[in-house]
């Protein structure tokens, strides 16, 4: 271990003695569950430690821990209602739909990716894309889909397109 | 791509994804539009195709949706026909406070966690898609993958990129690749694992520069840069390579072997053709014949008594007859004599 691994190491273990319990009660606060808030402590600082932020120059600690808290509860709850959707979706399929724990899991995942991907898109125009890319229909077949005119089609697809291709990470 | 050949620094400095041009991306859009229509011609693939080798900035954009493509691809089949219908359910859900609140109670009793599912992930490889990319004899190229990760490939070379939402790799059909890993930013589960492949073993690179030969039975290893791990017998745990360190894998043994240091045991600059040279030390000239001969498709044959005479210099590559010209530069050094007959050039004694 260098000595600048060292440093971080402490630095991290200064953070989490001065503010862990702070931000489990700022947590459970908003959650009402303080094994939940536990749990989403751990990650917050779990997330601190992956930006190897250089600690001992932030100088509002629990301004930066908050905020990845909270960014961490948005993800959560979307998570969540992606996955309240899915078995939603699949409840209306006529036929019985199977998928082992871990095929749901990583479709969870998959989703979620999408939902980030498209965040802030026209929900139709993200239809059209995912309906030619995903489900492979084309121009013609989801315009009768959605009951648009082909045109518009490849209107909403240019506008999907442009935002995947120039989304700022 | 036409990249002009240069220095290598200048060669890999492609521009990145925040430097493409929205012209680019416009072209580019227009070019996707037509193409997923469902209807277009032979014809319009052939342009698209061509659009693409035009200007390194085009093929920087393409992959960059490539890699979006490729994510979606990772979403099993039969599971693909709901997401539409998912995402417009979740959509009505956080349109409404009281649901986004029941969403958060539901939370607290059971949530899922990333981790299990990344063990299983890479289970999924069925549905990850591939890219290709090759030289000719005599040829490098550079390319920018979707992660940022830069990657050169040197003479007669072929590699299979493939990336999928958890994991990064390349897998090396023949010749030698130099990579610079990319930061990754775009991966939704942070820095994905990046692994190169080849026939001897699975190399797993931690944030790095290396260069990987693959020839008949043999890996070469070198890392400019940081750590690569050797897996070489899936019993035995991995052997570390470190920067400026060269090792070499091969079928019967079952731990990688250390051939040296770039300063210290090497005979030959493991780098240098990344600029377009080689470089060597004190390498027999038999030995040296072999490694010029992958440049140019010209058969040598040096004659068994002069192959343990000993060639130090540097040599160009960037050059139509790279063969020719280096052993024109080492007949007035060494006692030797080049003749050629019947398209290959034999080397005998003066």
């Amino acid at each position: 271990m260098t000595t600048a691994d060292v440093s971080i190491q402490q630095e991290v273990h200064a953070l989490y003695r001065s503010h862990h319990g702070w931000l489990v009660s700022w947590l459970k606060r908003r959650l009402g569950c303080v094994q939940y808030a536990n749990d989403l402590a751990q990650d917050t600082f779990l997330r601190v430690i992956d930006k190897s932020t250089n600690f001992a120059q932030v100088r509002e600690p629990r301004a930066l821990l908050s905020t990845i808290a909270h960014g961490l509860m948005v993800d959560h709850v979307r998570r969540k209602e992606l996955e309240l959707a899915y078995l939603q979706s699949i409840a209306n399929l006529p036929q019985r739909f199977v998928s082992s724990p871990e095929e749901h899991l990583i479709f969870i995942e998959a989703l979620l990716h999408i939902d980030q991907l498209f965040s802030g898109v026209k929900p139709i125009a993200r239809d059209v894309f995912l309906l030619s890319r995903l489900d492979g229909m084309t121009y013609p077949e989801i315009a009768v889909k959605l009951g648009i005119s082909l045109r518009t089609v490849e209107s909403h697809m240019a506008y999907a397109l442009r935002h995947v291709l120039t989304k700022q990470h | 791509m036409n990249a002009p050949r240069s220095s290598p620094a200048e060669q890999l400095a492609t521009p990145d994804n925040a430097e493409i041009a929205q012209s680019v991306y416009e072209e580019l859009i227009a070019w996707s539009v037509k193409l997923n229509s469902g209807i277009f011609t032979t014809e319009d693939k052939q342009q698209f195709e061509a659009w693409l080798k035009l200007n390194p900035a085009h093929e920087a954009a393409w992959q960059k949706l490539y890699a979006v493509e490729q994510n979606l691809g990772t979403i099993p089949a039969e599971s693909r026909q709901v997401v539409v219908e998912t995402l417009r359910h979740a959509d009505k859900q956080a349109k409404r406070p009281a649901a986004r609140r029941r969403t958060l109670k539901l939370l607290s009793l059971a949530f899922i966690t990333i981790i299990g599912s990344a063990l299983i992930a890479n289970q999924y490889a069925p549905w990850q898609q591939t890219l290709h990319y090759t030289t000719s004899i005599g040829k490098r190229d550079n390319f920018l993958l979707a992660d940022g990760t830069q990657l050169m490939l040197n003479t007669n070379s072929e590699v299979e990129i493939r990336l999928s939402l958890l994991k990064r790799e390349i897998v090396i059909h023949r010749g030698e690749i130099y990579m610079e890993t990319g930061k990754d930013s775009e991966s939704i589960i942070g820095r994905r694992s990046f692994w190169v492949r080849t026939e001897q073993a699975k190399l797993e690179a931690v944030g790095t520069r290396f260069s990987v030969n693959q020839q008949l039975s043999i890996t070469k290893l070198h890392v400019v840069d940081g750590i690569v791990a050797m897996h070489v017998d899936n019993d035995l745990p991995p052997v570390r390579a470190y920067a400026n360190e060269t090792y070499t894998m091969i079928d019967v043994v079952s731990a990688p072997i250390k051939m040296g240091t770039k300063d210290d045991g090497l005979r030959m600059d493991p780098m240098a053709w990344v600029n377009g040279m080689l470089v060597v030390k004190q390498m027999r000239l038999d030995e040296f014949v072999i490694e010029l001969s992958r440049y140019q498709n010209l058969p040598v044959v040096c004659e068994p008594s002069v192959g343990s005479l000993k060639v130090s210099g540097v040599f160009q590559l960037n050059r139509a007859d790279p063969v020719e010209y280096a052993l024109k530069v080492i007949s007035r050094t060494l006692p030797v004599r080049m003749r050629k007959q019947d398209d290959i050039i034999f080397i005998n004694k003066k």
